[in-house]
């Protein structure tokens, strides 16, 4: 079999590996003594941006070497992913065996490697699958050395984890609900509801946010912390976000029904929808089919997804402003990002995270730089939403800045349409 | 240029935005579009019998009274020429039922692939 290589590295294509595993299991009904390592690289790019050159494609080369210098005759090592290596390697069936082996690859990843004079510290995570009675497959061991992998990177940089040959309760219940997602969105178990957002300066409800929810016929309520990450995992975001898009324009057409006006709806976009080609399309037909920007909406962008992708989204959300939707950076204060992005993106609000909100009262400091936020998004002309306002001590020092919008139990809990409606129309 | 299309399901977002999706798919090419919905088995089984041909179908296969395969059988007896798409969730549950339909479509709609399967659908 001639087995092709990736062009940069010079390593085996990961669709190579996939075909000698499948001929590995295909050669017999023996006991198979196999361990697949799966290993990533934390971020490599992030030396790119310091040295002004593809820094990471000159370390993954690098890297490509030591992994030739450890391997056996036995082993096959392929590209993965941008940072993915998948290490199959034969003759070993015990866990300790497989994981001494894994820590030497990682004691030898953990020297520096010298790049024009320069060294550079990396780091990785390892998920280790060995073969046995149940990890019978192909696919069965590429699945599961690379959810160990996810595991040992839970835990922090320069993990190692064994998968063990059971799946896990809480990966059987992340297949489930992953199975269950596409109905789930189709049949309505996905719903959505709606919070209001409070202006302290005109003392009325300006806005909401759209929030999903979904509730299982069998497992209850799922929280969206752990269905949105499974449908950014299974493509199933696409869909739901244009589901929760044309809800909002429903929900505006429901509102002017009842005579309420000036008022906002936000939705929070992943930037898995953000970056897929088809979604300035996909606002496009929303546009033209469903009324989407004729009412004031907003696009939500978590900020900690921005410094990973900021070229793009500079562009992406021009693209979107122009189309008469507001741009909102969410859950503001907790990404690792740099404050330059609220000069070159086309911000109109920022929502500044819970946690510099709660007890404030108690703590002057958190006060003092919750004051200074907002000071520099008004003096950038941004407009502000605070976020998860629950105590009456909150809202009291809160009352000072007369121009802000407030979020948050103290004034609402999410409700559904019509809940959300008798609370606006309420005299 | 003209066509006559039926989508048959159970749950009005669906009707409403492959409605629009069609209308504007072929609003982009100058053809113009007629768009028949039924809710169920019993009534794409009506429109089929009383109507002139369709020159397409999209059938949910999960209906409250039945699947969508016997619909496809009435269509094709009724008329060789009526493209089928199949819409579901679950296309590998239909592997059987694959030479009733001309192609299968899957739920939830994503924009993209949903325009390209049903232009070919339509052999456009």
């Amino acid at each position: 079999m001639m087995l092709e290589r990736d062009p940069l590295t010079g390593l085996y294509r990961y669709e190579a590996l996939v075909e000698v595993l499948k001929e590995k299991f295909g050669e017999g009904s023996g006991e198979f003594k196999l361990v697949l390592f799966c290993i990533e690289f934390d971020d490599l790019a992030r030396f790119n941006d310091t040295f002004d050159i593809d820094l990471d494609e000159q370390l993954l080369i690098q890297l490509a070497d030591t992994f030739r210098k450890l391997t056996s005759d036995r082993d096959i090592v392929a590209r993965a992913g941008t940072y993915r290596f998948v290490w199959l390697s034969e003759g070993t069936s015990s866990k300790e065996e497989a994981y001494n082996k894994a820590q030497a690859i990682l004691n030898t990843l953990q020297e520096p490697f010298c790049i024009a004079g320069n060294m550079f510290y990396i780091t990785a995570s390892i998920g280790i699958s060995l073969s046995s009675n149940e990890n019978n497959s192909a696919i069965k061991m590429l699945k599961s050395a690379e959810n160990t992998m996810r595991m040992a990177q839970k835990k922090g940089t320069n993990h190692i984890e064994i998968g063990s040959n059971e799946p896990n309760p809480s990966l059987k219940t992340e297949l489930r609900l992953m199975k269950d997602l596409p109905s789930a969105i189709d049949n309505g178990e996905i719903y959505f509801v709606y919070q209001g957002q409070y202006s302290l300066k005109e003392k009325r409800f300006v806005g909401a946010e759209i929030l999903t929810r979904w509730l299982h016929p069998e497992l209850g309520h799922i929280s969206p912390g752990e269905f949105i990450p499974l449908a950014e995992k299974s493509g199933m975001i696409s869909p739901l976000t244009t589901k929760i898009l044309v809800a909002s324009s429903c929900m505006f057409r429901e509102l002017e029904a009842h005579g309420i006006k000036d008022f906002s709806l936000s939705v929070n976009i992943s930037p898995y929808v953000l970056l897929e080609k088809s979604f300035c399309d996909t606002v496009a037909f929303l546009i033209e089919n469903y009324g989407l920007a004729d009412s004031q909406l907003n696009f939500e962008i978590m900020e900690d997804t921005i410094s990973q992708n900021l070229e793009n989204f500079t562009h992406l959300l021009s693209k979107i402003k122009q189309r008469n939707i507001g741009i909102e950076i969410d859950d503001y204060g907790t990404g690792n990002t740099s404050l330059n992005y609220l000069i070159s993106l086309p911000i109109d609000t920022i929502k500044i995270d819970r946690s510099f909100v709660s007890d404030i009262d108690k703590h002057p400091k958190k006060y003092a730089l919750l004051c200074a936020i907002i000071d520099m998004a008004k003096a950038l002309e941004l407009d502000v939403i605070i976020e998860g306002v629950e105590t009456e001590m909150e809202i009291a020092l809160l009352r000072k800045f007369e121009n802000i919008v407030v979020q948050g139990y103290y004034f609402t809990k999410p409700l559904s349409e019509s809940e959300f409606i008798a609370l606006l129309t309420e005299k | 240029m003209s066509k006559r299309i039926l989508i048959v399901d159970d749950v009005d977002f669906n009707i409403e935005f492959e409605a629009k999706l069609i209308r504007s798919l072929m609003a982009d090419r100058n053809v113009d579009v007629e768009i028949d919905t039924a809710d169920s088995v019993a009534m794409a089984m009506e429109k089929i019998e009383k109507n002139r041909p369709y020159d397409a179908m999209i059938i949910d296969m999960n209906l409250p009274d039945g699947t969508g395969v016997e619909i496809a059988k009435k269509a094709r007896s009724q008329n060789k020429k009526t493209r089928l798409a199949a819409l579901t969730i679950y296309p590998n549950e239909y592997e059987k039922e694959r030479e009733s339909f001309d192609l299968f479509l899957k739920k939830p709609i994503m924009l993209d692939s949903f325009k390209n399967s049903f232009l070919q659908l339509l052999e456009m």
